[in-house]
């Protein structure tokens, strides 16, 4: 996956894997990784700056909690409800651009 | 040093403070947990440890994004929350001699406890409002001791201090001499007043108002200028750094920020507020059952809320026709104060045109903006989507 592609679809991506439940960084690699078929391979490099971001901006709200294993706490973030409302918009944007794209390219809508 | 604490340290580079904090805790999390699925698949600690180091990538990259993301573009909020660290750090460098700050003795004085007549005349509401004062302050006693410490003033500023301050970081200010009652500036040694301010006298010493700071500052030099630290900020102009106010008198940033925008707004067209706006202090004993509206962002953000309650209260009240009022606060547990009243009813707008537009329809209103002072000689202020901005309860 190319890197810049990544970045383009980040916040939609980080957002849409939190629309479906609280989760920590871990996880939140490891889900878009399965449900992408390993097409989107995120390092956690790119990931915290990213969700750091996201919570600066109100988008998602983030508490560290211990895991049933114990050790240091990992910090499980939730989408808030200014998030979902992002999220709305950013699929939106995203369905437009693919829309004006396959419009160009052709195939299949 | 162990490589886990080695990557943690070099990842949080830059950061500071909570920030730091947190982010190393994170990071620690994600390492933990990274090595833990790693021995899940049968590798050693230690090779765990290294794969899941590898898996994180560089460090460097990690610092660099994350200063990206938590200074860069937020000048006004890392300046403001360095407010302690630069009372102490900044101040030694410049070597500027902090402005002083004290209250008015005769506000101070004022201070005293309801006679149980007094409040037994108070309507209920005011009443009520009265008993949740109380509350908060461990009694009425308890609420006089904050009085006479003066937490409900807002601080003046030695006038001394103050053109010394501006001498040294070599801001030429023509004061008049000659008259006493008021700081009156000149645009040259001989020239005309071009403004003047109210003074007090403290203990034999001129004093002003600090809600002026940035107007004065505006008039006198046209440089950048910023303040740092939510409380006893420093002034920050060109290279001079100068601390502002004292322990026993605590300047408040939020509201020297009011009463300057506001001032601002009478020559800045840019800014998007009412030409009339009354600046509303931090300082009040306000109702501790007033809601307060949740904003995006993070704690120590500074933003600012227009809001036509007051207004349309006290024309139904007595008829006149009152300014809108700003509400300068900084966000805190994620929240930020944009009124005293208990049940406002308010309709959270996007812009000025639709604050006037609910204004003349009698509809209660406010519009948040975030406020960006990184250059309080042309302060910018964005407005916060009403979608984002919520009323809660406290």
């Amino acid at each position: 996956m190319d890197a810049q592609q990544l970045k383009g679809h980040l916040d939609l991506l980080l957002l849409a894997t939190l629309d479906t439940g609280p989760r920590y960084g871990g996880q939140i690699i490891a889900d878009v990784q399965a449900s992408t078929d390993g097409y989107f391979s995120m390092r956690e490099g790119t990931l915290y700056p990213a969700l750091h971001r996201l919570e600066k901006q109100g988008f998602i709200h983030g508490e560290f909690q211990t895991l049933p294993r114990g050790g240091s706490p990992v910090k499980v973030y939730t989408l808030t409800p200014t998030g979902k409302t992002e999220l709305t918009a950013q699929r939106e944007k995203y369905d437009r651009f693919t829309r004006a794209v396959r419009g160009v390219i052709g195939g299949p809508a | 040093m162990n490589p886990t604490h080695q990557f943690i340290r070099h990842a949080t580079r830059g950061l500071w403070g909570v920030r730091k904090r947190d982010a190393a805790l994170e990071l620690r999390g994600a390492i933990e947990d990274k090595i833990y699925r790693h021995q899940l698949c049968g590798l050693s600690e230690l090779e765990a440890e290294r794969a899941a180091l590898r898996d994180l990538g560089s460090p460097h990259a990690i610092a660099r994004d994350l200063n990206r993301v938590h200074t860069a573009p937020t000048a006004i909020r890392a300046t403001l929350l360095l407010g302690v660290v630069g009372m102490l750090g900044v101040q030694a460098v410049a070597q500027i001699p902090a402005v002083g700050s004290a209250f008015r003795t005769q506000d101070l004085q004022e201070c005293r406890v309801l006679s149980p007549e007094e409040v037994a005349s108070l309507p209920p509401g005011a009443l009520a409002r009265l008993q949740r004062l109380y509350a908060q302050y461990g009694g009425a006693e308890g609420l006089n001791a904050q009085c006479k410490k003066g937490a409900f003033l807002f601080p003046l500023l030695s006038i001394t201090d103050l053109l010394a301050a501006m001498s040294a970081a070599k801001v030429p200010v023509y004061a008049d001499p000659s008259t006493t009652s008021a700081l009156v500036l000149k645009e040259s040694p001989a020239g005309n007043p071009h403004i003047s301010y109210m003074t007090e006298l403290i203990h034999g010493q001129r004093y002003v108002s600090s809600r002026v700071l940035m107007g004065f500052v505006r008039s006198v030099t046209t440089q950048p200028f910023t303040l740092t630290g939510l409380t006893n900020p420093v002034l920050t102009i060109g290279a001079a750094r100068i601390p502002v106010g004292t322990t026993q008198a605590p300047v408040r940033t939020v509201d020297i920020l009011g009463a300057g925008l506001a001032d601002a707004r009478r020559t800045d067209t840019s800014l998007p507020l009412p030409v009339n706006v009354m600046p509303i202090d931090s300082t009040f004993a306000f109702d501790p059952a007033a809601p307060q509206l949740a904003v995006p962002g993070t704690d120590g953000d500074v933003f600012a809320v227009v809001q036509n309650i007051r207004r349309l209260n006290q024309k139904a009240f007595n008829g006149g026709d009152q300014s809108e009022t700003l509400w300068v606060r900084a966000r805190q547990n994620g929240r930020i104060a944009f009124t005293d009243e208990l049940t406002p009813n308010v309709r959270l707008v996007n812009s000025q045109a639709e604050l006037d537009q609910a204004t003349a329809r009698g509809v209660n209103a406010a519009v948040v903006y975030r406020v960006n002072a990184t250059n309080l000689q042309h302060p910018v202020l964005t407005p916060v989507p009403a979608t984002q901005v919520r009323v809660v309860k406290p």
